[in-house]
């Protein structure tokens, strides 16, 4: 499918959430995966307390006029890891509730809360 | 000329709510939104360092509109404050505020307006020419015996004229009290609502700060040129929650040419 189909496909399925209808299970997880969900990796141990600083630095809003970059500051944080977290999100049922579970790949925690779909069986 | 990270702009939703039974989120508050309020007002002033007045000053004379003011005084009591503008000549409200939660006007700025702590102060934030104000989320928004959850909406808008943001991603950076997630609306440009602040949005998945999101089948596309992605805000208090006076950090980042 091209993005513009995604998108129009993923448009018809919330309409009908909006209006308060019923989507099938596929369907809600085609919403679900429409959203890219990466994990961003471990935190590298012993740079917290560096990264809080830099932080601090950047400021309320961006960083780049003082000389900082929010993207590459992550990259200094964690180690690599890009699983897609989405194939972990689909195996709970759709019903707002809230989880921690381990990365497939990296094994850090990661609190999510489910989305809401109102599932026909 | 590649996109600037200045026209990447965060703006707030135009139902800024202050309780738990209002309407909350809508349409993003940029120049477009129908009320003069709402017509620009983004996230992201410094908060006070200590309690101080706040003062308003123009470049231009023609701003004399009357500004909102929501913060809370020494005594922790939420207050609220109309405040007329007096152009090139800095105004100070009346009220002593411990820390501010927002302020916007009832028409935008004719100049570029300074937001000062304190008369002739440190500068807090910048009301841009053609916008009213900014705010803070969840105001008043205390714990209670039990869990409370809670939501609030923001917009990133790639205000660029003709450059799309190739392969955007959402990024929550900074959350030092870890009670914030974010999700990431299921489409651009979009309007929805919630029937008050504690109603989740449906469709939308919250993650931590350990996972970034990419904007609804846009992984070939980007964000266009003039479009906007909303991103839902989860606040989780825990029961008999502390106070928290914090900040957290919503990144949007991607490619250009």
């Amino acid at each position: 499918m091209t993005p513009d189909e995604i998108r129009a496909q993923v448009d018809e399925i919330m309409a009908r959430v909006y209006a308060n209808g019923t989507v099938t299970r596929e369907e809600a997880e085609f919403v679900v995966r429409a959203v890219g969900r990466w994990c961003k990796g471990p935190k590298k141990p012993g740079v917290e307390a560096e990264y809080a600083k830099m932080r601090e630095a950047v400021g309320v809003v961006g960083g780049q006029e003082k000389g900082y970059d929010l993207a590459l500051m992550d990259s200094i944080l964690r180690e690599p890891c890009g699983a897609d977290f989405n194939d972990v999100i689909v195996q709970f049922p759709f019903d707002g509730a809230d989880h921690l579970e381990p990365c497939p790949k990296c094994d850090q925690m990661i609190s999510f809360r489910s989305p809401i779909f109102p599932v026909s069986e | 000329m590649s996109i600037l990270t200045t026209e990447l702009l965060p703006y707030l939703s135009i139902n800024r709510v202050t309780d738990d039974v209002t309407t909350a989120g809508g349409a993003i508050s940029d120049t477009s939104a129908a009320a003069a309020n709402n017509k620009g007002v983004r996230p992201g002033f410094t908060q006070w360092s200590a309690a101080a007045t706040i003062t308003f000053q123009s470049t231009a004379a023609g701003d004399t509109q009357t500004i909102a003011i929501k913060g809370r005084v020494a005594s922790g009591a939420y207050t609220t404050e109309n405040l007329v503008l007096t152009g090139v000549t800095e105004k100070v409200s009346v009220n002593t505020y411990e820390r501010i939660l927002g302020f916007d006007g009832n028409t935008v700025a004719v100049g570029t307006i300074t937001v000062r702590q304190g008369a002739g102060g440190t500068t807090r934030y910048t009301i841009p020419i053609g916008e009213t104000g900014a705010s803070a989320f969840f105001i008043r928004s205390a714990s209670a015996a039990g869990i409370v959850i809670r939501y609030d909406k923001m917009f990133w808008k790639n205000t660029n004229a003709s450059l799309t943001l190739n392969s955007a991603q959402l990024k929550l950076t900074a959350d030092p009290d870890a009670r914030i997630r974010i999700g990431s609306a299921t489409t651009v440009d979009d309007t929805v609502t919630i029937a008050n602040r504690t109603t989740a949005p449906g469709g939308v998945t919250f993650v931590d700060d350990n996972v970034a999101q990419d904007i609804t089948g846009v992984a070939n596309t980007g964000l266009a040129a003039g479009s906007k992605i909303g991103v839902w805000i989860e606040e989780n208090l825990p029961a008999s929650d502390p106070a928290h006076k914090t900040t957290f950090t919503v990144q949007l980042s991607g490619t250009t040419v």
